[in-house]
């Protein structure tokens, strides 16, 4: 017993959690047709089956029945503030695994010439009243019904009146904000709290303007739009809901990192020396003293920036992405390799720290500006 | 169309199934919409409102059928019950005539208010009719005649209806009258009957008002209903109960809300003293004299309930509301019986009972004892006597004297060998002494520990000595003998504040113990320090020390000899034949490089200590170590006389957040209290487990307090918060309470409750008066409560009203004899300033109610008759058998000796003086000074024959006779210091204890 827990621990511990996941999450969601080969190959396709998703089900109940005996798992898991995220784990699983399920089905009738379960004749149609809106309103009770319940059941959690000279330990934001507070740890907030979520919310409306494939509208489908699919998934699943995951079960106070079995000690420490990636250069391969001149100091810094966005671009369209950027043209490419690197810049940045102890790759806090 | 519809061909869903879904969740909807209002409707208080309602239905009930009893037996009662059944019968005898009577009036009413119509309608013309012909007067008009025939004729027609209206009220008026005498006699008899069942009747309608049984039908029904959800905001039974107080707020950390106490809404007989022995939560407060009545100073309109016991008052459960187990065992039997867990969210949790003291801190904290507060006492003066205030900064103990003794020549006391094995052990020497333990502790008793702090012990020990000062001590110039300072010791007061106790006491500590450990406890003197250091000691305590609060007795050099020959006999084996582990050089260089590291680099160290000799090093860290340990928090010692308390300020100790303290890996609960008290039992105990270097380690020394000591301290820390606390809650700042504060203070400073008694209080002396009277005059003496007074310290109540200020500041500065049979000794304390003095006195003053700093002094005129009265009275009263007039002695034996009266006029108020005469007892009871003898019950002619004119002049008038005798005593003179002649008495004549058991001569 103990040992599945100092595994699941171990395993919990975010350089081995991020680095299976990135590992195995293209296999799962093929970003092109040799990952694709790779997913069939692996049989990694099955979880979109029913019985693929009830053995998920399964596994995550027997997970969470197995974690609820652990005091540590239950005090963090049924707080009532972390009652939603378990929720939301559920739920997002589901309606994954749903929609997957629904577009895997298509891609075998598309496949066999066959029309996709969404088809519908263009005549055959259906009354709002009652076929919509009956159901509406029932889906409605129902759904007030399961929000009354939960208040009654679960009190909302209040606390103290705020003190200022006592905040509290581990100080979170709300749920739906933990993937940015995540993202504070290894960027300054006008990156993590003003460029990434504008960023985010940009990238959201642009996606109808840069996808261009005509195919999969009206209905799910996974091979006709792999790269979409995947892409966004990467985005949805890593970059957002588990950063939430691991903000609501894995933080703990002093936004130390806790495996789900561990005691949320307030004393527990953990090293967080962390140097720039100039002190870096001069320091440690140069073997000289920092420059006093901002610019000359840091170059290397804005150098690499610089080469990241300006010439991964071109490389990628003249490479591996040709296909992609003779089908999307120059400004459409432009648009989506800058997005997809803004995505990247996250785990890239992420793993510098854990590795390397990179705290910023140009720093100037001169002007406050460090990246 | 309608095919269409009914057909479910174009339906996507079944319509039938549909309908059925949205039944079944409409009826679900509906029972969590019940399930909603059932939920916020049914409130925990609800139910003890409810249990609480019953409670009082059968205390009511049993209250009522006991008064029911009461009143069935008094015969009272039964007479007049009797006699207001005879009068109904009366009544029914004369009904024909009565309802007679009442018809009559009846149409006598009826004929009034026709009568009175008439007259109405009548006014109204009139008053039309004459405004009428007023305008027509003021404008000359032509039918001004006409007019004033008519407003004539009016006026007559009004002054007859008035006339018979006023005959049909007199008529009625008779009338009633008439009816009502028929019913007089019940009448009357029925205010007697309730007068007696007032109380009765109080129960009974109470009743009605809570007990259904009771209730009249529509009564019941509003019962029934007005409780129920959605109606229960008009009027409910069960309600919250809150006190809002606008001037006591909650602090809650950006703003603060008037404390808003909701307690009594569970706590429903907290105010009624008839449920002082019921359950929780209805049981009364236990003392209601002092808190919440409205009589009481605290009254719950104005304090509420949270102030003083903290806790969350908005809440109205038993968890939100924080109450705290005052032990693990009721804390488990709340966890079973309501679920209990301890709020975090809330900053000041409940008290637990034990600690609820605390509170009466937070406004009294200028008083030096708090009335009734005996817990809290305790523990503030325990902080004062441990001398927590020595390395913790708290402003209550600001500029208190230090703790422990000066060693600013401590070179000339002890030996190094003894000091060593004192520091190193305090408690093996002495076995109640305040000197806590540094070493060999939890965090220390390891053998690397041990053998550094062996050395450490060295360097302080080095550094005491080394920068020990000059003290001239004399020789003991006579032989002294050591049986007869024993009995000095034990008669001349120094037991007010010393102990001689070789083996612990074993007693509860409290006030009265502490006084008595005022000063150390004197055994094993002779182990410590020499003969001649006692003697000097003795004669003049400020020459050693001049901080000293021992005071000066006044000792002759033969007693001064006496009782330093008596304290070096007592000795203490085996301590000072200790062996002592040897100087390590080694050890001693790990401790110099590690404290020089801390202000150089490592090389720079190593460098000066190579620099640094032997005996360097020792200077340099002994002069470290005692700044590291901060052993000058109590002791004054060279080299630090401005250097700041080590420890945490504790001024608001007990508004410290819970998260700034340091549990360790020491499982307690997570409260103040919980920390406070394992901190005080083993100090230490926070380093367990940690990896610290010698110098991180937490430094507290161990008191050994005992478990109540604790919990008496940690009161005290608790009651230590930074609550804002508006004027109108504490006690008055004016001059008299200020006063009394500042005397107080200094009474407690100097230990005067040692030997005096203020009040009740005090006179921690007495029992050893007692040991004493029993060794000089036999046991039956050493019972004699009035003689053990005589032989005590005086009773210092009414002083302030009793002496003339100055008189008492030259007595206090230098005492002289005033009950010349008296061994006890009034010392003489150098060290309290004027200023002191003067609060002191103001103190007696103001306490008394004296606001004067001068007065005319009394005068009298010896040819006067008054005088010449007085002079008989006093003879005839004896007052010579026991006072000194002057140089003559008294006529009895010194045993009963008393004040020499020549010091009266310069002593005494005039005005106590006459309240004294009138009744000594009342002032001082148990005092030997009897009434003096008036004669005013014999005939005035027996008097002049008996007594002479003088005396029959003021006959019968007591209180004249008492100023004839008060006059007397102002005109005694001579002299006044009979110490001489006291001394030579009592070398020749003892004080004639008559030690068999014979008849007093009182």
């Amino acid at each position: 017993m103990d040992l599945i827990k100092s595994v699941i621990n171990t395993l919990a511990s975010p350089t081995i959690l991020f680095t299976l996941i990135i590992v195995t999450f293209f296999f799962i969601f093929p970003l092109n047709d040799w990952f694709y080969r790779w997913n069939k190959r692996l049989k990694l396709d099955s979880f979109w089956t029913n019985r693929g998703g009830i053995k998920m089900f399964i596994i995550l109940l027997v997970f969470f029945a197995f974690g609820l005996f652990d005091e540590n798992f239950r005090l963090i898991v049924l707080k009532p503030d972390n009652v939603p995220i378990v929720g939301l784990i559920f739920l997002v699983a589901f309606f994954t695994w749903l929609s997957m399920k629904q577009a895997v089905d298509n891609d075998v009738h598309i496949e066999n010439n066959e029309n996709v379960n969404e088809y519908s004749d263009p005549d055959d149609k259906v009354l709002t009243w009652p076929d919509l809106v009956y159901i509406e309103l029932i889906a409605l009770v129902l759904c007030t019904v399961l929000l009354i319940v939960w208040s009654i059941g679960l009190q909302a959690p209040l606390e103290e009146p705020a003190n200022p000279t006592l905040s509290p330990n581990p100080a979170k934001a709300p749920w739906y904000f933990l993937g940015l507070q995540e993202m504070l740890v290894y960027f300054d907030p006008w990156i993590a709290g003003v460029l990434f979520p504008s960023l985010m919310i940009v990238g959201l409306m642009a996606i109808p303007y840069l996808d261009t494939n005509k195919k999969g509208v009206g209905y799910y489908s996974f091979k006709q739009r792999m790269m979409a699919v995947s892409l966004y998934m990467f985005g949805w699943l890593v970059l957002w809901v588990l950063l939430i995951i691991i903000g609501t079960f894995l933080r703990g106070p002093n936004w130390n990192f806790f495996g789900p079995f561990e005691y949320w000690d307030l004393h527990k420490l953990q090293p967080l020396t962390n140097i720039n990636l100039s002190e870096y250069v001069y320091i440690i391969w140069f073997s000289t003293g920092m420059p006093d001149n901002i610019l000359l100091r840091e170059i290397w810094g804005i150098l690499l920036i610089l080469g990241y966005f300006l010439i991964l671009p071109p490389l990628f369209a003249k490479t591996w992405l040709k296909n992609l950027y003779n089908r999307l043209g120059n400004f459409r490419y432009s648009v989506f390799i800058i997005l997809i690197l803004f995505a990247l810049s996250m785990p890239i940045k992420m793993y510098l720290r854990w590795m390397v102890n990179l705290k910023y790759i140009v720093a100037i806090p001169e002007y406050f500006f460090n990246i | 169309m309608a095919e269409k519809i009914e057909s479910n061909q174009e339906r996507l869903y079944d319509i039938s199934k549909l309908n059925i879904l949205f039944a079944v969740s409409s009826i679900i909807f509906l029972i969590v919409l019940i399930w909603t209002f059932s939920a916020d409707h049914s409130r925990s208080w609800k139910d003890l409102q409810l249990q609480f309602r019953q409670l009082q239905i059968e205390k009511t009930n049993v209250r009522l059928a006991e008064e029911k009893t009461t009143l069935s037996e008094l015969g009272e009662y039964k007479e007049i019950a009797d006699r207001l059944e005879k009068a109904h019968e009366e009544f029914q005898k004369k009904s024909d005539e009565v309802v007679i009577a009442e018809d009559t009036l009846f149409s006598l009413k009826a004929r009034l208010s026709k009568v009175e119509q008439t007259y109405n309608f009548a006014k109204a013309d009139f008053d039309a009719v004459k405004y009428e012909y007023e305008v027509a007067q003021a404008h000359d008009l032509d039918n001004v005649e006409s007019l004033k025939k008519k407003f004539e004729s009016l006026q007559n027609q009004l002054y007859d209806d008035l006339l018979i209206q006023q005959q049909a009220e007199k008529e009625i008026e008779n009338q009633t009258a008439k009816v009502q005498e028929f019913r007089s006699e019940i009448k009357r008899l029925e205010n007697e009957k309730n007068e007696l069942t007032q109380q009765t009747d109080i129960l009974g309608s109470k009743l009605e008002k809570i007990d259904p049984a009771h209730m009249t039908f529509s009564n019941k029904i509003a019962n029934a209903i007005r409780d129920l959800p959605f109606l229960d905001f008009l009027s409910p039974y069960y309600k919250v109960d809150q006190v809002v107080i606008k001037d006591l707020t909650d602090n809650v950390n950006f703003t603060r809300v008037p404390k808003v106490d909701r307690c009594m809404t569970c706590h429903k007989g907290i105010l009624k003293a008839e449920f002082e022995n019921d359950e929780q939560p209805f049981k009364a407060h236990p003392n209601l004299d002092l808190f919440l009545s409205s009589k009481s100073p605290h009254p719950v309109e104005e304090f509420g309930c949270t102030s003083c016991h903290g806790g969350r008052g908005r809440g109205t459960d038993f968890v939100s509301t924080v109450h705290m187990p005052s032990s693990p065992e009721q804390e488990k039997e709340w966890e079973e019986k309501y679920h209990w867990h301890q709020l975090h969210h809330w900053d000041s949790p409940m008290l637990p009972m034990q600690y609820v003291e605390a509170s009466c801190f937070k406004c009294h904290s200028n008083e030096t004892s708090v009335k009734y507060a005996d817990k809290l006492n305790l523990g503030l003066n325990l902080i004062e006597r441990s001398g927590c205030f020595g390395c913790h900064k708290i402003d209550k103990y600001k500029d208190r004297p230090k703790a422990g003794p000066s060693l600013e020549k401590v070179a000339s006391k002890m030996t190094k060998e003894w000091a060593y094995n004192w520091i190193s052990d305090p408690k093996s020497f002495r076995h109640n002494t305040w000197m806590p333990r540094f070493f060999n502790q939890s965090n220390n008793n390891d053998e690397d520990s041990q053998n550094r702090t062996n050395q450490e012990i060295h360097a302080i020990v080095h550094y005491l000595f080394k920068n020990s000062s000059e003290y001239g001590m004399d020789s003991v110039p006579i032989k002294g003998d050591a049986k007869n300072g024993e009995l000095l010791v034990s008669s001349l007061g120094c037991l007010g504040c010393h102990q001689i106790a070789p083996d612990p006491l074993n007693q509860k500590t409290s006030i009265e113990t502490l006084r008595k450990e005022q000063g150390p406890n004197l055994v094993g003197t002779g182990s410590k320090t020499s003969l001649n250091w006692v003697y000097s000691w003795l004669k003049d305590p400020q020459k050693y020390s001049s901080s000293t609060r021992m005071p000066n007795l006044r000792l002759t050099n033969q007693e001064a000899a006496d009782i330093a020959s008596y304290l070096s006999s007592l000795t203490k084996k085996g301590f000072s034949e200790k062996s002592i582990p040897s100087v390590d050089e080694e050890v001693l260089d790990e401790i110099t490089l590690d404290f020089l590291k801390k202000m150089n680099s490592d090389e720079d160290s190593r460098i000066k200590r190579a620099e640094m000799t032997f005996e360097e090093k020792l200077d340099y860290n002994g002069e470290k170590l005692i700044r590291m340990y901060g052993c000058f928090g109590c002791h004054d010692i060279p080299g630090f006389e401005n250097n700041k308390p080590i420890g945490t300020e504790l001024t608001f100790e007990g508004s410290k957040l819970v998260e700034k303290l340091d549990f360790g890996f020491i499982e307690i609960s997570h409260s103040r209290e919980a920390w406070f008290t394992q901190k005080l039992k083993e100090p230490r105990i926070f380093d367990r487990g940690k990896v610290k270097l010698p110098d991180e380690k937490l430094l507290m020394p161990n008191f050994d307090f005992t478990d109540d000591e604790i919990t008496a301290i940690v009161t005290a820390l608790i009651g230590f918060v930074k609550d804002e606390i508006p004027e109108s809650k504490i006690p008055e700042r004016n001059e008299r309470n200020l006063a009394i504060e500042a005397g107080e203070e200094l009474i407690r400073i100097y230990n005067c409750l040692g030997c005096h008694t203020i009040d009740g209080e005090g006179g921690a002396i007495r029992p050893t008066i007692v040991a004493w009277l029993e060794g000089i005059a036999g046991a039956s003496s050493a019972e004699d409560a009035s003689l053990i007074q005589s032989f005590a310290p005086p009773i210092l109540d009414t002083e302030g009203r009793k002496v003339q200020p100055e008189w008492l500041f030259n007595f206090l500065n230098r005492p002289t004899m005033i009950r010349p049979n008296l061994q006890v000794r009034m010392p003489t304390y150098e060290v309290i300033s004027d200023k002191d003095w003067n609060k002191i006195i103001k103190y007696f003053q103001l306490k008394d109610g004296q606001t004067l700093a001068y007065e005319n002094p009394h005068q009298i005129s010896k040819s006067s008759s008054s005088y010449m009265a007085g002079d008989v009275i006093q003879d005839l009263g004896a007052c010579n058998n026991c006072h000194f007039y002057g140089s003559t002695k008294p006529k009895q034996a010194a045993l009963t000796w008393a004040p020499n009266l020549s010091l009266t006029k310069e002593r005494l108020r005039s005005e106590w003086v006459l309240d004294w005469l009138r009744d000594p007892q009342a002032i001082i009871p148990g005092t030997k000074m009897p009434t003096p003898y008036v004669p005013i019950d014999e005939q005035i002619e027996d008097v002049e024959s008996a007594w002479g004119k003088d005396v029959a002049k003021l006959h019968p008038d007591s209180e004249a006779m008492l100023k004839a005798l008060r006059d007397y005593l102002w005109g005694i003179e001579g002299q006044q210091d009979v110490s001489a002649i006291v001394k030579r008495h009592l070398e020749t004549e003892g004080y004639g204890f008559i030690v068999e058991d014979e008849e007093d001569e009182w």
